[in-house]
């Protein structure tokens, strides 16, 4: 399994939707755990932050919680630590449910 | 003696200064620095085409008109104007040439399963199909020819390499040499990565297609050092 206490320097937020209120939300709070970047993606945005103060692998799933990131990429990202992927952050990345089975099966 | 704080341009430009390439939208300038989206706004465009130069005209401050009638403009200090740029509709960057180029190189075997088998084809079944491509950075003097020359020769290396694992063994019926059988190809697909450092991991995929007609993909990645290109 791949170290959860490793530093990590910044955490990417996928928001799903175009509702504007609930981005405003999320820029706002992420904001106070770094700079952060927003794009555009195919079903929404996506939200870069980096971090004023590295934090832990772990913690950083706890962040992306709080944050409201896609649940589906949280657990992807948590499979992947668990099957000890490196390639942790799934932002930018291809999203692909059936993968996750093969993750597991893997484990 | 009256304190000066510093200015919202200055925090703006500061703040695009120290993550060169990197775009922004407004918003997101706005909700980092706690600045008025419509400061931000306003700065960029102050930044983007610099200030109204002024001086002295019959005793009194005017500002300075160009032969054709516009505002002559000044830079402010470090920005240069056409650094601070707007990269597409709302996003913001401060421009800074780098020193590497991203590039994606690919090698393909000449068509096999062409109705010329004789001229084409390079595998007795006649219908099997190789291509790869990678991409990665290069310095930005290098010219295509010798990225072509040294990165996609090595993709095709490597490709072969990974074709004699899977117990395809090619080794002795092609050469990268020979432009007959082997397509070397590059093109440079971005100009200003956001990479500070070389790196000299390229990173592709190898298509494989078997005489039966099934695909097969994998990943390849190889390593070429900066003074390789010398």
């Amino acid at each position: 399994m791949i170290d959860v206490d490793r530093k990590v320097e910044s955490i990417g937020i996928d928001i799903d939707g175009f509702d504007k209120p609930f981005l405003n939300k999320v820029q706002h709070n992420a904001a106070e755990y770094g700079n952060i970047q927003t794009t555009r993606s195919k079903n929404g945005h996506h939200i870069k932050i980096d971090l004023f103060v590295p934090t832990t692998l772990k913690n950083s799933l706890w962040i992306r919680f709080y944050l409201n990131d896609d649940p589906l990429r949280i657990l992807f990202d948590a499979m992947r630590i668990i099957s000890d992927n490196d390639n942790i952050d799934v932002l930018w990345d291809e999203k692909q449910k059936k993968s996750i089975n093969g993750i597991i099966t893997q484990s | 003696m009256k304190k000066f704080s510093e200015t919202n341009i200055g925090r703006i430009g500061r703040f695009l200064k120290n993550t060169p390439n990197k775009s922004y939208t407004v918003k997101d300038i706005s909700i980092n620095l706690k600045i008025n989206p419509k400061s931000v706004s306003s700065s960029l465009s102050r930044l983007k085409a610099g200030r109204n130069k002024t001086g002295m005209i019959n005793g009194r401050k005017r500002i300075l008109k160009t032969k054709s009638g516009k505002n002559r403009k000044t830079a402010y200090e470090g920005f240069k104007i056409g650094t601070v740029r707007n990269t597409s509709k709302g996003r913001w960057e401060f421009f800074t040439k780098t020193k590497f180029k991203l590039w994606k190189v690919d090698f393909k075997l000449i068509e096999t399963n062409s109705k010329n088998k004789k001229k084409n084809r390079w595998d007795e079944s006649g219908n099997m199909d190789l291509s790869g491509h990678a991409t990665g950075l290069v310095p930005s003097s290098v010219e295509k020819s010798r990225v072509v020359g040294i990165a996609a020769a090595e993709l095709f290396r490597k490709g072969l390499d990974i074709m004699q694992g899977e117990g395809v063994s090619l080794w002795n019926a092609v050469a990268e040499d020979d432009s007959k059988t082997v397509y070397l190809g590059g093109q440079m697909i971005n100009e200003n990565p956001l990479d500070k450092k070389y790196d000299s991991r390229w990173d592709g995929k190898i298509n494989f297609v078997n005489n039966i007609g099934s695909s097969y993909s994998y990943n390849v990645n190889f390593e070429i050092e900066e003074n390789e290109y010398d």
